[in-house]
């Protein structure tokens, strides 16, 4: 079980160097690394305890990621301070829609409260997804896993789903690819525009700092009127 | 031999500076930690270290310069630290073969409610403005 660690980071590096040479978003590294250690662990029957214990340091640097976050926050903040209002009222708007039509459409199709909370914060940065997941009582595993293939579908359907609904402006379409689709959406605004690609960084950002503080909140509210 | 010793010191001080940034980080962390579990907090510490970061940049006790060595490589990388936590998605398998239909339109409408309500509201407040 050793092995996982080092074959982890192999598998990383080699599809991050194949996404390098092809750049589609198809082949996000993350998503493939994912699928490679999810086939390893079925295939292999491998003991998911021992596994978890193997990788265990990746716990200890995600955390570290997490609080190293302040630093893309502060530098955006004081970019885009003069709309700084209009960018926060977004954000927390795409953060309680994300949360509000996962839970309706979880309802609606009878899941069960543990997959209902899984589902509550899809549009944050994975980090941030795990630990307010957890915080719910949902399982971390799933909301990662669906917080990097909603970030894949934002990259490949998200210009021409804005401009098909007439959303033309740069920086809305900027602000909407991060606020909704993280740090894949925020990497697809990089490619097109710079101006998209700074209103992303910012929206990717403040939806990192609104999420843990608005979901706990809202997500219990939403389940006592719900149901 | 000089350049061997200029680069053998430009790599001292890498190493010097992401060591700095990297126990700046941790320390923010562990102190959140205690707190968290001193106080019986509910939010998540490594979320309660961000924001204890971000206020004490605001205020200037911490320099921007000082963290930047360490929180480069750490974010570059951060997509890789999450892999782990994922793949025990195949832990629930039964639930996701259950719950199907759940995901996948969760997949394709929550994405696609967020940015255009985003996206349009962006677009109205800036006209507005």
């Amino acid at each position: 079980m050793w092995l996982a660690l080092p074959a982890t980071l192999l598998a990383f590096f080699c599809f991050r160097h194949l996404h390098a040479k092809v750049n589609s978003p198809l082949l996000n590294p993350v998503l493939w690394t994912i699928i490679a250690s999810v086939l390893c662990l079925v295939l292999f029957d491998l003991d998911l305890p021992s596994y978890s214990r193997a990788t265990s340091p990746f716990n200890y640097l995600l955390e570290l990621a997490v609080v190293a976050l302040a630093v893309p926050l502060y530098k955006q903040i004081h970019q885009l301070k003069k709309q700084l209002l209009l960018i926060l009222i977004a954000v927390a708007l795409g953060v309680i829609m994300a949360t509000s039509s996962a839970y309706v459409i979880a309802t609606l199709l009878g899941a069960p409260a543990q997959l209902k909370a899984s589902l509550a914060s899809l549009s944050v940065t994975t980090p941030i997804t795990l630990l307010v997941t957890e915080q719910l009582g949902g399982i971390a595993s799933i909301a990662a896993s669906m917080v990097i293939l909603i970030g894949v579908v934002g990259a490949i359907i998200g210009f021409s789903l804005l401009r098909l609904f007439g959303i033309n402006d740069r920086c809305a379409q900027g602000l909407a690819l991060g606020g909704a689709c993280h740090a894949i959406g925020t990497a697809t605004a990089i490619a097109d525009n710079e101006l998209s690609a700074a209103y992303a960084s910012a929206a990717m950002a403040l939806s990192a700092l609104l999420t843990p503080l608005l979901v706990p909140l809202y997500y219990p509210w939403l389940v006592h009127w719900l149901g | 031999m000089t350049i061997k010793i200029a680069a053998l010191g430009k790599h001292a001080k890498f190493t010097l500076q992401l060591l700095i940034s990297w126990t700046i980080l941790s320390a923010f962390l562990i102190a959140a930690h205690l707190m968290s579990s001193h106080f019986a907090f509910s939010f998540p510490a490594p979320l309660s270290a961000m924001l204890a970061l971000f206020l004490a940049l605001q205020l200037g006790l911490i320099k921007l310069t000082w963290l930047l060595p360490g929180t480069q490589p750490l974010l570059s990388f951060m997509p890789l630290f999450f892999v782990p936590a994922a793949a025990k998605v195949v832990e629930h398998s039964p639930l996701i073969a259950e719950h199907w239909l759940v995901l996948l339109l969760c997949l394709f409408l929550v994405p696609a409610l967020g940015l255009v309500s985003i996206g349009y509201l962006m677009q109205r407040l800036r006209g507005a403005s």
